[in-house]
């Protein structure tokens, strides 16, 4: 009688361990494969939109203007913080708010200008800005986690491109240089 | 010995199909009248190794995945940089640097927003 209880005993434990290591090993992998599938996605976004940076920033019809601003987006985007407070920007409307200010209205207004005359080129921007905020999304796992919320929202928004970059403009860390005295400099 | 439907539902999923193929073998192994102890922690042991395999695998997976994200940046930066982007001007070339240490020499941002 003891030798069957063992058994079932035995037996309960194996069908438990089972049970508990499928469960935990199908919940990592799922984790795993999701992460590594947003990484592919992002290092896909990025090669989209260096090739359409490529081609706006070497076609001579776009405006000195608009590729600095390309570029600085481009610098502004690969920082862990910016994309984080952008993608939190999104789905919290701040960047809704933004499609009427000045300054968004200005890019919007040179970009129709370039829409209308090199409707190609004003799709690398669009392309290359889009690409890259999705690239910057899906980089790193806590913006990765406001992807769902925040890019939809975020393509549905009026002037959408102008105001992306007006945001994203906002988000740039401090100046490289600061501007102390050079006396301060030759006493530190 | 495996309930009907088990092969069916197990396609396509690695990980249940490594769980049968181990606790299958080992609860027939029981019943056939086998020491039951030792075979559990035999069978927990090889789910154990296979775990340790596979979140290798699954790290590889995602470190290749960073590496092409990292190689694509670096294209992306020069990129920017043929193209003028944080050159320094005339003007600013000229100020003290914001730090005693790791100033930025060609003023080109990496990743974190700091020099490089």
């Amino acid at each position: 009688m003891s030798l069957i209880v063992q058994d079932l005993l035995s037996a309960a434990v194996i069908a438990v361990a089972a049970v508990v290591t499928w469960h935990l090993r199908t919940q990592a992998a799922d984790r795993h494969h999701q992460r590594v599938r947003q990484l592919n996605e992002a290092a896909d976004f990025l090669a989209m939109h260096v090739r359409d940076m490529a081609l706006f920033l070497e076609h001579p019809a776009a405006t000195a203007h608009l590729k600095a601003l390309l570029m600085r987006c481009s610098a502004v985007l690969e920082d862990r913080e910016a994309a984080e407070r952008l993608t939190g920007w999104a789905a919290s409307r701040t960047i809704e708010a933004l499609a009427d200010a000045q300054e968004t209205r200005a890019i919007d207004e040179e970009l129709s200008l370039l829409r209308r005359s090199e409707p190609d080129l004003a799709d690398c921007f669009d392309t290359a800005i889009v690409a890259a905020v999705a690239a910057a999304s899906l980089r790193w796992p806590e913006s990765a986690a406001r992807f769902e919320a925040a890019f939809p929202r975020m393509m549905a928004t009026p002037r959408r491109d102008a105001a992306i970059v007006a945001a994203v403009t906002r988000l740039e860390p401090g100046p490289l240089f600061s501007v102390r005295p050079v006396g301060a400099t030759a006493a530190a | 010995m495996l309930p009907p439907g088990t092969i069916a539902a197990l396609k396509g999923h690695p990980n249940e199909i490594v769980a049968v193929a181990i606790f299958a073998p080992a609860a027939a192994a029981m019943a056939a009248g086998a020491p039951a102890w030792p075979l559990a922690f035999l069978a927990v042991a090889a789910l154990g190794v296979f775990h340790i395999r596979q979140t290798a695998s699954e790290r590889h997976n995602e470190v290749m995945a960073q590496l092409r994200i990292e190689q694509t940046l670096a294209t992306a930066q020069a990129l920017r940089t043929r193209h003028g982007a944080g050159r320094l001007s005339p003007e600013q070339a000229t100020l003290p640097l914001a730090g005693s240490t790791a100033g930025p020499v060609s003023g080109q941002r990496d990743g974190r927003g700091t020099a490089r």
